[in-house]
């Protein structure tokens, strides 16, 4: 359902995500502490924040506004 | 491992010889020949994006990269792919949609269009050639190498390289575009599976998740944060890889035909989100890899290291299954180079049809050739060298962005000449004929800020 507010939405949300990675918040320098099940910090941020985006991704293909704008009939697979 | 290798390797070769001879017939126009008819579902396009996406340098690049430079090198590559995918939902639709007003059948010819001059699309041309070239190169020598660290002093490792070239040339000249897509179906799977399995032992034999990394902090704490131990992953690094990697599906040409030969929008983005799944689930065993070198082979050599983690280290069969997932891997990268390649030359040319598929396929053979020539010559930096290559192309993006954003690019034929001066500024730069920095700043990442700017004020006051 092709949506182009929630798709507006979606880029800015990765637009923030992208910034956030580069400040300390997800690549502190040097920084082990906190750990998750004793993974080091910028890891498994880094993991959330990989899973974040591709969460996002998938929100954004519902709603792109350019959904149905180029279907063909005839396919190589489903 | 010798009678499961041949077994395993012929079964291989089989397949991709069927899966060639089955969409040979189809493939006679230059838009059956190089762009599959255009007409790729999400399931087919999903596995053709990550085979040609993931290569070499991600099954053998990048645990090594983790073992020497820890897990920055997750920001690195695997944020980066998330990052770009949502960039082929979004961009993607444009390139698409200012494809389909063109006959697309490569980059270099959509450039010539859009900006209506010959030169632009050599310029494009030139900028996937130059940096395209060292990429495929790195494939092959990548696997190279490591066959020759399996089986020492059966044959010389130029042996290897040109049987890997020889078995991509044979069925990517016989099947086209989509005898490659098929086949890259079927390496992607494998690619995915051998490097879960050689993850999971590793893992087993590290004694776990967590013990993995209280063994890593105890041998070298400095892998658990950023920069890393030497101090790669700082801000410009990772800033500079990001951008280049996010533009890898309008700048590669192998990529961005994929782009365009999906079957509608709603299949692109179903793409996306598949491949972005496949990123992570791609990325994170070679995490498990990495860690599991830097614990028991801190200071071994690359090929050394690779060796005993993926083949000696792991149970014999097995073994004979990841050096056919490796040489899959690099042959299902390194073929839709050579191949996009062929597809940019084909679209610089005007002529009979069929004439013009021949000579475009001459030209991937001397592709290939080249290929092999850069692969005998080359370092053994896999990651370093692809990043350079992504950097390389990187360049290409602001004219390419101009032709998808700007119906008036034609009246800034300037931009592709500045692409061009560009193009050679870091090419000297990689050849150390000028500084790699500029009053501290990433060469890479300031020519491509300076190419956007002028390519945004210049559409604005054009």
């Amino acid at each position: 359902m092709a949506n182009p507010r929630l798709w507006n939405y979606c880029k800015i949300i990765i637009g923030i995500l992208v910034v956030l990675i580069f400040t300390p918040l997800v690549t502190p320098a040097d920084q082990i502490e906190p750990t998750l099940l004793l993974m080091p910090y910028s890891l498994w941020v880094g993991i959330l924040v990989s899973i974040i985006l591709v969460l996002v991704t998938y929100l954004g293909s519902r709603v792109h506004p350019g959904l149905n704008t180029d279907q063909k009939t005839d396919e190589v697979d489903g | 491992m010798g009678k499961t290798l041949i077994f395993v390797g012929g079964v291989y070769v089989l397949l991709l010889i069927i899966f060639s001879l089955v969409t040979r017939e189809k493939t006679k126009s230059s838009k059956g020949y190089f762009l599959a008819g255009s007409n790729l579902g999400a399931v087919l396009g999903l596995f053709t994006f990550a085979a040609t996406l993931f290569s070499t340098f991600t099954l053998l690049g990048m645990p090594d990269f983790f073992r020497v430079h820890g897990i920055g090198a997750w920001i690195f590559l695997a944020v980066s792919d998330a990052v770009m995918v949502f960039g082929i939902l979004w961009i993607g639709y444009h390139l698409r949609k200012r494809a389909a007003d063109t006959n697309y059948i490569g980059m270099s010819g959509f450039i010539s269009h859009a900006y209506k001059s010959r030169w632009a699309g050599y310029v494009a041309f030139i900028g996937a050639f130059l940096f395209l070239i060292p990429y495929v190169a790195i494939q092959i020598r990548g696997v190279a190498i490591f066959l020759l660290q399996a089986f020492p002093g059966f044959v010389p490792m130029w042996v290897w390289a040109v049987g890997i070239v020889i078995i991509m040339l044979v069925y990517s000249e016989i099947g086209g575009l989509k005898a490659i897509i098929y086949n890259d179906m079927f390496q992607g799977l494998l690619l995915l599976i051998v490097i879960w399995i050689v993850a999971g032992i590793c893992l087993e034999k590290m004694g776990g998740f967590t013990q993995m990394f209280e063994s890593v902090e105890e041998s070298n704490s400095a892998l658990l944060a950023v920069p890393g131990p030497k101090g790669l992953f700082d801000f410009q690094f990772l800033l500079g890889s990001m951008v280049a990697i996010c533009l890898i599906p309008f700048t590669q040409p192998q990529v961005s035909t994929r782009l365009v030969i999906m079957k509608d929008h709603r299949s692109l983005a179903r793409t996306a989100v598949g491949l972005g799944t496949f990123a992570l689930l791609v990325i994170f065993p070679t995490l498990l890899i990495g860690m599991y070198g830097a614990i028991y082979y801190p200071d071994d050599s690359t090929s050394d290291f690779l060796g005993k983690a993926l083949i000696w280290d792991q149970p014999g069969p097995l073994g004979a299954f990841v050096l056919i997932g490796l040489v899959a891997a690099a042959i299902s990268t390194a073929d839709s180079q050579i191949f996009a390649l062929g597809g940019e030359t084909r679209s610089l040319m005007e002529g009979e049809d069929k004439k013009m598929i021949r000579n475009a396929r001459i030209a991937i053979v001397v592709f290939a050739i080249l290929s092999l020539i850069f692969a005998l010559l080359s370092s053994d930096q896999l990651v370093l060298l692809a990043r350079s290559s992504f950097a390389g192309t990187a360049l290409l993006a602001p004219m390419i962005f101009l032709a998808i954003f700007s119906k008036q690019s034609h009246n800034m034929q300037w931009i592709p000449s500045c692409t061009l001066g560009a193009i050679g500024i870091l090419v000297a730069s990689q050849l150390g004929v000028i500084p790699t920095e500029i009053l501290g700043i990433r060469l890479d990442l300031l020519l491509l800020v300076v190419l956007a700017v002028m390519a945004v004020v210049g559409n604005k006051f054009k």
